[in-house]
Formats: C-alpha cells, sequence, structure tokens
C-alpha cells in the first residue's frame, strides 16, 4: 500500500497561530499509513512547491494530504505546480485549514485544532482507500444505421460507406428516395425527382457496404453511443444490429392543413404534394391558379418557415403557365422567401413570366369563397392596399412540412446533435437563429421534393472542414482510440482528440474509488470538476491548441 | 468525531459552486464561528444522498446540513430540486423515528452570500444546543 505524505502549511502563521499544527504532526506521525509530516512555510510559494515536490519523489510517498488554504486559496495553483514539477496530483488531497478553519474559529484554537484533526482525518481515509482501477477500454462498433432512405440518408450513406463503414440503411417504404420520388420537377433546374436522386440511389445499391431494408422500422433502440443495440422489424422478421452510430434521416411529414382555406371540403383546394400528383398524371390543366403562402406556418403554433414553400410555388406557378396557355397563377404570400443568388434569380425569372405577387398580412389572411368548388377569393392586397375580388378562381393551397418526424426517436434515442448521431433531412430548416426545437437541423428541404442538388444530402454528406461535426464515424473515430480502425482510401492521419468531445477522457479513464463505505463517500474521477485544471489527465492537459484540430 | 463542547457534531454537505464557496467568503471575511462544524465538499447537493444524512446521525452527528444553490440557481440546471423534495421527505422520517427533523438543514445561497452562510451555521448550531442530546441513542463508546 502507498505510503500518505502529510504536508501542513503555516501560511505565515495565517494557519499556525490558530491551529496547533505540532500537535497535528505528532497525531499523524503515529498513523501506521503515514510515512511522514512535513510542515511547511508556504506551500504557494516556488522554494516550497519545490521542496514538496522533492519529498514526494525522495520518500517514494504515494499519495499525499495537504493541509492548507481552500482550492478556492491557493490550492490549485499549488496543484499545478505540482503537476509541472511531475507530481501526478489524482493522489493529491487538499484540506481547507485556513478560510474553513483558522479564519472562522480564530478565537476557538482548541476547536479550531480539533476541527482541523477531524477534516485532516476525512481525507486520509478517502486517501487509505484510494485505489486504481484498471484503464477502461470502450469498442466502438464499425457499422452505423441510418434512418431513412431519401436524399439525406441516401447521402448519409453513401459518405458513410465510401469511408469504408459498413452501413444499414432504412426505410419505411418500399424503395429509396423517400417524398423525392413523388415530385415530378424540381426547383431549379426543373428535372424530375427521381432523377435527381438516381445516381446516388445506384450508388448507395451497388455498394456492398451498404445494406438497404425496406419496408423496415425501428422497433428499439438501446445502448450508447458507440454500441447502440438496435432492432428493426420489417417484412423478413426482426433483425438484432449493433451500430456504433445512428444517423436520423427520417425528414418532414406533410401537413394537410385540414379546416384552413376550406381544405378538405372544397374540392379544388389542394396541397402542394396533390399537385404534385396531379402532374405526374397529367392532370393539371386551369385558368387561374393560387397559390397561398405560409398556411398553418409562422403562426404560434409552427413559428418557423421551412424556406422551402416559396421556391415550390414559383416552380409550379410558372409550370401551370408553361404547360396551360393563357392560364393566370397568383401567389398570395406575406413575404416571399427566396434566400440565396440561385433562388433569387428564379424569383425574378417567376416575376418576368408573369407571375402575380400579392402580400396580404397575416391578420387578415385571404378568404376563400365557394361550396363544392372555388367560387371566388378575397385577399387585402398591404402593398397596394387593395381589396382583389376574384372570380372564377382555381385555389391551390400550400401544403408544407410539419416539424421532423425524428422529434420522438430523438427523444427515444436521446439523441442530440453531435458527433455521434446527428438528425438529418428533417422537413424544414428552422434557420441559423436555432429558433425551432433548440437546435440545428440540418435540414432536407427537398424531403418534400422540390430543390435540386439535394441540400439535404451536402448536409448529411460527410465534409471535409466546414461540416466538421457531420463527419459520423470518421469523426467519431478522431474523437476516440480506435483499435482496428479500416483505414479508409483517403483516411488522412488520425489526430489529436480534442478534449471538448462527449467521451473525452476515454483513453485514459481511470476511477479511484473509496474501498469501503465512507461518509465522504466521493468517486474520484481525474479531471472531475471545471476549477480543478491540475486534476485533469494527461488527455486534457496535452490536447493540441486552439485551432490545430 | 469526538467529544465537542456542548455535545454539538454538524455534518456540512457544501456543494462546491455556491455553499462552500460562501463558506470561503465566510473564512476570508474573517467571521467568527462556532467549531463544531465538519463540511464535506461535494459537487452538488444532488449528490447527497438521504442514506449519507442517515449514516451521518447514525454516526454520531448531532445535526446535518446540506447547502446547495439557490432553488432555480443550481449548477446543474435544477438537479437541487429533487435534493430538496428528497431531503423534505427525509425530513418527515426523521420525524417519524424520533430524531427529529429539525436536525436536518436545508440550505440554499450564492456563492457570493457567505454572511447568509455564516447565519445559517450560527442559527443551526445554536438551535441543535437547544434540543435534547441524542446520546442516548448512540452505541456505548461514541
Amino acid at each position: 500500500m502507498a505510503r500518505i505524505g502529510v504536508i501542513l502549511c503555516n501560511c505565515f502563521g495565517e494557519i499556525g497561530k490558530v491551529i496547533d499544527l505540532h500537535s497535528l504532526k505528532k497525531r499523524f506521525e503515529n498513523d501506521p499509513s503515514v510515512d511522514s509530516v512535513t510542515i511547511v512555510e508556504s506551500l504557494c510559494l516556488p522554494g516550497d512547491t519545490a521542496k514538496a515536490h522533492s519529498l514526494i519523489r525522495e520518500r517514494g510517498i504515494g499519495k499525499v494530504l495537504i493541509g492548507a488554504c481552500s482550492p478556492f486559496g491557493k490550492m490549485e495553483f499549488v496543484k499545478l505546480c505540482l503537476a509541472k514539477e511531475g507530481t501526478d496530483v489524482r493522489t493529491v488531497r487538499t484540506v481547507d485549514l485556513r478560510e474553513g478553519c483558522a479564519w472562522v474559529h480564530g478565537r476557538n484554537a482548541e476547536g479550531a485544532t480539533h476541527k482541523a484533526a477531524n477534516q485532516l482525518d476525512m481525507d486520509l481515509a478517502l486517501l487509505q482507500n484510494m485505489q486504481d482501477s484498471k484503464d477502461v477500454t470502450l469498442r466502438v462498433q464499425q457499422e452505423a444505421l441510418v434512418i431513412g432512405a431519401g436524399p439525406a440518408g441516401l447521402s448519409a450513406a453513401a459518405g458513410l460507406a465510401r469511408l469504408g463503414f459498413k452501413t444499414h440503411l432504412i426505410d419505411r417504404g418500399s424503395a429509396p428516395g423517400g417524398l423525392l420520388n413523388m415530385v415530378t420537377r424540381t426547383y431549379p433546374a426543373d428535372e424530375p425527382g427521381p432523377e435527381r436522386i438516381g445516381s446516388l440511389i445506384e450508388e448507395t445499391g451497388k455498394n456492398p457496404l451498404i445494406r438497404f431494408y425496406a419496408k423496415t422500422k425501428v422497433s428499439a433502440v438501446k445502448g450508447y453511443a458507440g454500441d447502440f443495440k438496435v432492432s428493426l422489424a420489417g417484412p423478413g422478421g426482426n433483425t438484432a444490429l449493433r451500430v456504433g452510430a445512428v444517423v436520423l434521416a427520417t425528414g418532414a411529414r406533410i401537413l394537410f392543413p385540414q379546416g384552413l382555406y376550406g381544405y378538405g371540403k372544397i374540392k379544388n383546394v389542394i396541397t402542394q404534394l396533390e399537385m404534385e400528383r396531379r402532374f405526374a398524371t397529367g392532370a393539371v390543366s386551369c385558368k387561374t391558379a393560387v397559390f397561398v403562402q405560409c398556411v398553418g406556418a409562422r403562426n404560434a403554433e409552427r413559428p418557423y418557415c421551412s424556406t422551402i414553400c416559396c421556391p415550390l410555388s414559383l416552380k409550379n406557378a410558372m409550370r401551370i403557365m408553361d404547360e396551360s396557355p393563357g392560364a393566370k397563377a397568383y401567389v398570395l404570400h406575406r413575404d416571399i422567401m427566396t434566400p440565396g443568388s440561385v433562388l433569387e434569380a428564379y424569383y425574378r425569372k417567376a416575376l418576368q413570366k408573369g407571375v402575380q405577387f400579392i402580400r396580404f398580412d397575416a391578420d387578415r389572411p385571404p378568404e376563400i369563397r365557394g361550396q363544392e368548388q372555388v367560387s371566388g377569393i378575397e385577399v387585402f392586397d398591404t402593398i397596394r392596399d387593395v381589396e382583389h375580388p376574384r372570380g372564377q378562381i382555381r385555389v391551390l393551397c400550400r401544403g408544407l412540412p410539419d416539424p421532423p418526424r425524428g422529434d420522438a426517436k430523438r427523444r427515444h434515442l436521446h439523441l442530440r446533435d453531435g458527433p455521434m448521431a446527428r438528425l438529418v433531412g428533417s422537413g424544414h430548416r428552422p434557420g441559423r437563429s436555432g429558433s425551432h426545437q433548440g437546435g440545428l437541423l440540418p435540414g432536407a428541404e427537398n424531403s418534400v421534393g422540390p430543390h435540386d442538388e439535394p441540400r439535404a444530402g451536402r448536409q448529411a454528406r460527410p465534409r471535409r472542414r466546414r461540416r466538421r461535426r457531420l463527419h459520423g464515424l470518421r469523426q467519431l473515430c478522431r474523437r476516440l482510440p480506435l483499435r482496428g480502425l479500416p483505414a479508409a482510401a483517403d483516411a488522412k492521419p488520425v489526430r489529436e482528440p480534442r478534449h471538448q468531445g462527449p467521451l473525452q477522457g476515454l483513453r485514459r479513464l481511470r476511477l479511484r474509488l473509496p474501498e469501503r463505505g465512507h461518509a465522504d463517500a466521493r468517486a474520484e474521477l481525474p479531471g472531475h470538476g471545471r476549477n480543478d485544471p491540475a486534476g485533469l489527465p494527461g488527455g486534457a492537459l496535452t490536447c493540441p491548441p486552439k485551432g490545430e484540430t | 468525531m469526538s467529544a465537542e463542547r456542548g455535545n454539538v457534531k454538524i455534518l456540512v454537505f457544501a456543494c462546491r459552486w455556491c455553499g462552500l464557496i460562501g463558506a470561503d467568503g465566510a473564512g476570508r471575511k474573517r467571521i467568527e464561528l462556532p467549531a463544531s462544524y465538519r463540511v464535506i465538499p461535494v459537487d452538488c447537493a444532488g449528490y447527497v444522498e438521504p442514506d449519507a444524512v442517515i449514516r451521518a446521525f447514525a454516526s454520531g452527528a448531532t445535526g446535518v446540513a446540506v447547502l446547495g444553490c439557490h432553488v432555480g440557481g443550481c449548477r446543474f440546471n435544477d438537479a437541487n430540486h429533487p435534493a430538496l423534495k428528497r431531503l423534505e421527505l427525509l425530513k418527515t422520517l426523521l420525524d417519524t423515528t424520533g430524531i427529529g427533523g429539525k436536525r436536518l438543514l436545508l440550505g440554499f445561497g450564492t456563492a457570493h452570500e457567505s454572511h447568509q452562510y455564516a447565519e445559517m451555521i450560527v442559527d443551526f448550531h445554536k438551535e441543535i444546543t437547544g434540543l435534547p442530546s441524542m446520546a442516548s441513542w448512540l452505541p456505548a463508546g461514541q
């Protein structure tokens, strides 16, 4: 058993004039586990710190008990100095004899000495029972699960497979592609939706590392980041998987705005997705099309903008004008959201084509008249300050994505956006402000299909610099000491992990626990407590300087 | 712990984010306090199990104080809420067993409220001094 060295600091008499250090010295010298008791004048002075260190080294003392000032005084500094000298500060315990004892019991020397002895006893007992535990090694499963095979899920799976990880891709539909399968044309390139991700589907289909499970749902998730135990329920029965990471790319739910603007009652009030279906069957011909924006969105219930509806309406408005010559298209909007130069150009194109834009106020939304069919629509134009009564008109009502389906799953998985699990493919992007759901959800706006180069895909795909936190398994490997990590073709040397990661310190996780029950049953994790820099294991002390990772 | 003057032995579990810093501040202000209490720093008041409190009483403490951050101001969001609930419940149990809920003090304060801390310790010391002795409860020799 390692011998314990006791060092008592006099603090230039601040402690010594109240507490009888010499009686304490005598008391602890009698303890069989104590190697020696040393009284120093002021431990925080470099000379005394060096002296303490050489004492520890020369006498081969394994554990050190220091009675001096409080941790908020100089003790953290002293620990830091000792660590610099080379002492293992994880086996150093400090007891507050100054602020918590000598200074508050200045008129009660006897009581103060007694209290000091008690407090030292407590930490001495802790040191006596403290022992090393073996290093803990955690194996990270070298496989990943991607839930949802929309553009985002496909991109994520393809990216993971490119990095050399076996990937399980599941979808509740019978074929990959997600909602994009239902979209006939994408904006702004005006290409058929399924073709946009054709190459991606081909790649994921060909890659032997990717296994696709159709009509499959997740029935249970257990475990933790690095080793999830997942049960899948599919047509082929239940499948049990062990994966290191889960990518939630479940996309968005389409909102069917029942009761709004007569949807559900009036026949020709439809959602964009229903319109896509009509486009697919070639059954769209109308003289006038009116697009109502922000249906059920940007209100108290759903305070966000999906940012996809406006360009989607522009696309469909232009398409109707193209396909039915002489048709008119109106977009009733609160404000047009076409961010970025590409979409801005798209908006201008729609203006040139003659799409009419009418801005309405949220407090005074358009009114749609009619029983079976739309007989008219009234909207108050806030810019021109006039009413627009319309005659025979066909109304197309925006359907918009609801909050991401991933919510329930996320709670279930206890997932947070982080290096291990990433929510991708949610149907809307709440914007940089992160106002919705309290976190950034990299969105697959195109989960309702309209967007070209799947932005979701771009966000889900592992990228080199900008999306560092999206790296999935590769990133995970950087953070963890992986054994037997398959070397990907483009793998770079694994760099030193940043210490902020959630699993930091795993490399050197050593537990020191009191052997027996103790009034002060404190588990001592090295590096526990933020104001305890000296207590951190090498992992944190040797972390690379900022900017290097 | 051996016999203390007035036979008051108080064990203080002090949260290292608030209570302990308050204690530290009381020391810096040289506020004279009764030397009847011993401090165990804990990372959060939420770590203090009722079991630890009962063990403290079983091993001879005549009073236990648990000092945490203000309710609503916990370092770990709301970890001291369950601590408060648990220990309030424990007070009832202590009343039932005859130890008396008064022997358990729940204190909430911020790091700079060292005067409040000192006042709490002094008052608690006075209160425990006024209570009947627990000596007959203890096994011989303690």
